[in-house]
């Protein structure tokens, strides 16, 4: 750290370079974190509110147990007018992921890293199909993402474990699938929070996109043996994966989906991990049937976000629901 | 742009009588501007002929303009006949040297400029010093002023009826006049329906981050912003002085100090402690994505001072010992290393006043924060941290706080009987665009309880006592306005208290 450049747009760091946090741990190893009670097909509780930040077209705010996150939508307003600017026939949307830096257990840079990038360019991905851009032309539609709290990389990841008459340091490692885990949770929340934005910005979209994500989980017996992701029958797919994976299970693979339920579509899809080919595509499309379905029942907190909305408005502005175009023009007179 | 050193602005809107958000500049043509003459021969002498006050003056060579002429306007500058009237807020001016630039003119009193690009200002019709067209009447109001008038007096036409608008619409094409005629009624009243000594209700919630040691969400108005800390280890290497981090400041010769927080990072006590704003989170429309701008950086350094200046945090809290008692810290006790404080304040939604927002934020996250408890380990000679034992920030005493105040200067009228500047207590961004600058107060005041209710007032304020003014510009405010700024700012900064005793951060 001490060794970058400094960034002159922002206060620095001592240019000693600071270490985060390491915990000592004598007991006997790790404390076991707690299980969830919740059963594998059903998601954690979803908070979706939307239209809170008034200087923007649209915004909402998401918060999933420990995942928070806001989105604004800002325009779509027109390019700006430079030699350089190239026609746009259909709106041009840009999507930014950023952690803010007190998300996750280790504290994240100011500059956006490869993996908010990479989460920038998958919520792109789903979004781009479901906006009527054509609708749009000569403008732009940028999408921000700000996530103030994630589950990301577990609670005690800086924590030491000294055994008993033994000086070795030892970081605990953990599980392969885990950041795939919490990315997807962050990316399944970043679409449907993002989707609520845009539908209170009033951009025109063919059907609002949510997300949706699934893990499936083998015992860790099995995954022991030699073959490993073989034996169908004892998986376990939990939708809305917590960080924790359940007693005794080991991740196989994840699948987080944009998907559209009213068209029936998926405008995203990321699957990492194994999953088997030994049965054709079954286990891929059970994975991702699993990630569907926690799509829809996300997307009814999406719809009821959104009539909560259209409710607040109608309330707000008296009467009759607004008509189309949903502005009066101004008289002008003399 | 016109971005000549020459040019100045003034304030002409006095001068015309009416108030139109269009900027006006004035091209200075100086007495002593022979030589510019020479310079401008080709152009400049037609119009000396004809005596209209025309000349290719005042902008420097280098620059070569083609310039602007003008007119009198009728009343003040009759008597400067070279000056320049420039109307329009982003003209280009053709450079002087190509020769195809020629005024065009109209009549014998008018005189057309040749302007390159954009046609959003109005043209301004160049007037003879003909004594006939002195009028104390503006000529033209804005929209209609496109077509010069050819003759001189007898048939002027009838003039347009007044263009009227929505309020909504007046709002939005003339902010200035519109807040002015607000704050002009009484009792004053802001656009927004506050008085102008009210501040926007504002709600705190701490510690509601997972990952953060500490952490608070101020939400005012529709300004809301989070604050979250997080604490790392600077150990101290060997050869190391651990006192150059116990002084506040740098001393000023340092090269570390010469180069400011932004630089290498000062290895002072304020290094220790890094404060940083981010904007750039989609916040608002006006403010731009991406790196942090002008106002991000003002704000992270302005914020950074505060906290250094205010000496809000004890370094007793920051230091980390080479024992792992800390029940008795004996004067022998080794210091090992520091706790670095990152504080970070992310805008969430913008609507004016971030400075007190963040700093409310700081404070309170500061006071919720608790950070392990560290010590030195001898044998893996490194900082561990205690997993169970977390000890909160001692912050100092009586808890500063910022009150900002947006200052509007109000134009003369028969009530106030000559111009008269505004404080807003706490302004939202509409309010903001329109000041003309800004009063911020820094101040501590001690409280006493008066009763045993939260929901009441309890508190009353028993001293106040300044610790900072900052008002950058040049209104003019008097001492007794300043004064009761500082009563709004001890009402707001017991309200605040209360908010964080309801936290129960605040023992009291």
């Amino acid at each position: 750290m001490a060794a970058k450049a400094p960034d002159r747009r922002r206060n620095n760091p001592p240019s000693h370079g600071t270490t985060p946090p390491v915990f000592l741990s004598s007991s006997s190893g790790p404390v076991k974190p707690k299980q969830s009670s919740r059963p594998p097909d059903e998601i954690r509780k979803i908070f979706l509110r939307t239209g809170l930040i008034s200087s923007v077209t649209g915004s909402s705010f998401l918060e999933i147990a420990p995942l928070k996150l806001s989105v604004s939508v800002l325009g779509p307003r027109p390019l700006p007018r430079t030699s350089s600017t190239p026609f746009a026939a259909q709106a041009i949307l840009t999507t930014e992921v950023k952690f803010a830096p007190f998300a996750s257990t280790v504290r994240r840079g100011y500059i956006r890293d490869s993996s908010e990038r990479d989460l920038g360019s998958r919520l792109y991905q789903a979004l781009v199909g479901a906006i009527r851009r054509e609708l749009y032309p000569k403008s732009r539609i940028e999408v921000v993402v700000t996530i103030l709290d994630s589950e990301d990389e577990g609670d005690d990841v800086n924590t030491v474990y000294i055994e008993e008459g033994k000086t070795t340091v030892e970081t605990k490692f953990w599980d392969a699938g885990r950041s795939e885990r919490a990315l997807g949770v962050v990316l399944a929340g970043c679409i449907t929070a993002a989707s609520a934005a845009l539908a209170d910005a009033g951009i025109e979209m063919f059907d609002m996109v949510s997300g949706g994500v699934a893990t499936s989980f083998v015992d860790e017996v099995s995954l022991k043996g030699k073959d490993r992701g073989d034996a169908v029958s004892n998986k376990l797919y939990v939708r809305d994966p917590a960080i924790v994976p359940p007693e005794g299970k080991a991740p196989l693979a994840t699948c987080v989906l944009g998907y559209m339920a009213a068209r029936d579509e998926i405008s995203e899809l990321w699957i990492s991990g194994k999953v088997g080919t030994k049965n054709g595509t079954a286990e891929m499309d059970e994975l991702v049937d699993e990630a569907i379905a926690a799509a829809r029942s996300a997307r009814g907190v999406l719809n009821e976000a959104s009539k909560e909305r259209v409710k607040f408005i109608v309330d707000k502005s008296g009467t009759a629901p607004p008509t189309e175009g949903g502005t009066t023009d101004v008289e002008m007179s003399g | 742009m016109v971005s000549s050193s020459r040019i100045q602005c003034k304030g002409a809107a006095d001068a015309l009588g009416y108030c139109h958000p269009v900027r006006r500049w004035w091209v200075g043509d100086d007495d002593d501007d022979d030589d510019d003459d020479g310079d401008g021969d080709g152009d400049g002498d037609d119009e000396g002929k004809e005596g209209v006050a025309v000349n290719a003056s005042g902008v420097d060579k280098s620059h070569a303009c083609e310039l602007v002429a003008i007119s009198p306007y009728p009343t003040a500058e009759a008597t400067w006949p070279s000056s320049a009237f420039l109307l329009g807020s982003d003209l280009k001016l053709k450079p002087k040297s190509k020769p195809d630039v020629e005024p065009c003119k109209q009549t014998t009193h008018f005189q057309m400029l040749h302007f390159e690009g954009s046609l959003d200002w109005v043209f301004l019709p160049v007037l003879s010093t003909s004594a006939s067209l002195v009028s104390t009447k503006p000529l033209f109001s804005p929209m209609s002023s496109l077509t010069p008038q050819v003759d001189s007096g007898e048939s002027l036409p009838p003039p347009p009826p007044p263009l009227t608008f929505s309020t909504s619409l007046f709002r939005q094409i003339s902010p200035a006049l519109y807040l002015q005629r607000h704050l002009l009624h009484s009792p004053p009243t802001r656009p927004n329906g506050r008085s102008p000594s009210q501040c926007r209700d504002f709600t705190l919630t701490t510690n509601s981050l997972s990952h953060a040691h500490g952490s608070a969400v101020v939400r005012a108005g529709d300004t809301a912003v989070v604050c979250g800390i997080r604490g790392e280890v600077l150990t101290i290497a060997p050869g190391d002085d651990p006192s150059r981090f116990e002084s506040y400041h740098s001393s000023p010769t340092s090269a570390t100090h010469a180069c400011g927080s932004r630089g290498a990072g000062g290895a002072s006590w304020g290094g220790l402690i890094v404060t940083n704003v981010e904007l750039s989170t989609g916040c608002s429309k006006k403010y731009p994505l991406g790196p942090p701008g002008g106002l991000a950086q003002t704000l992270s350094d302005q914020l950074h001072e505060l906290v250094n200046v205010t000496k809000l945090v004890s370094l007793d809290s920051l230091r980390i010992y080479d024992r792992e008692d800390y029940s008795d810290v004996t004067p022998n006790a080794k210091i090992k290393g520091y706790w670095s404080l990152y504080i970070d304040v992310l805008c969430i939604s913008l609507d004016g006043n971030i400075l007190d927002a963040a700093w409310y934020a700081i404070v309170a996250a500061l006071k919720s924060s608790r950070l392990p408890l560290a010590s030195w380990n001898q044998t893996e000679e490194r900082v561990f941290c205690d997993s169970s034992l977390y000890h909160p920030l001692s912050l100092r005493r009586s808890l500063p706080f910022t009150t900002t105040f947006a200052l509007i200067s109000l134009p003369h009228s028969d009530d106030n009987g000559g111009g008269t500047t505004v404080l807003l207590n706490d302004p939202d961004s509409y309010e903001e665009d329109e000041a003309c600058e800004f009063l911020t107060i820094l101040s501590t005041t001690d409280f006493e309880i008066v009763e045993g209710e939260l929901s009441r007032s309890p508190l009353a304020g028993l001293r106040t006592r300044v610790e900072k003014i900052e008002k950058r510009g040049g209104c003019k405010i008097g001492l007794r306005q300043i004064e009761s700024c500082t009563h709004q700012a001890t009402s707001k900064a017991a309200r605040y208290i209360q908010s964080l005793m309801k936290e129960q951060l605040t023992p009291i």
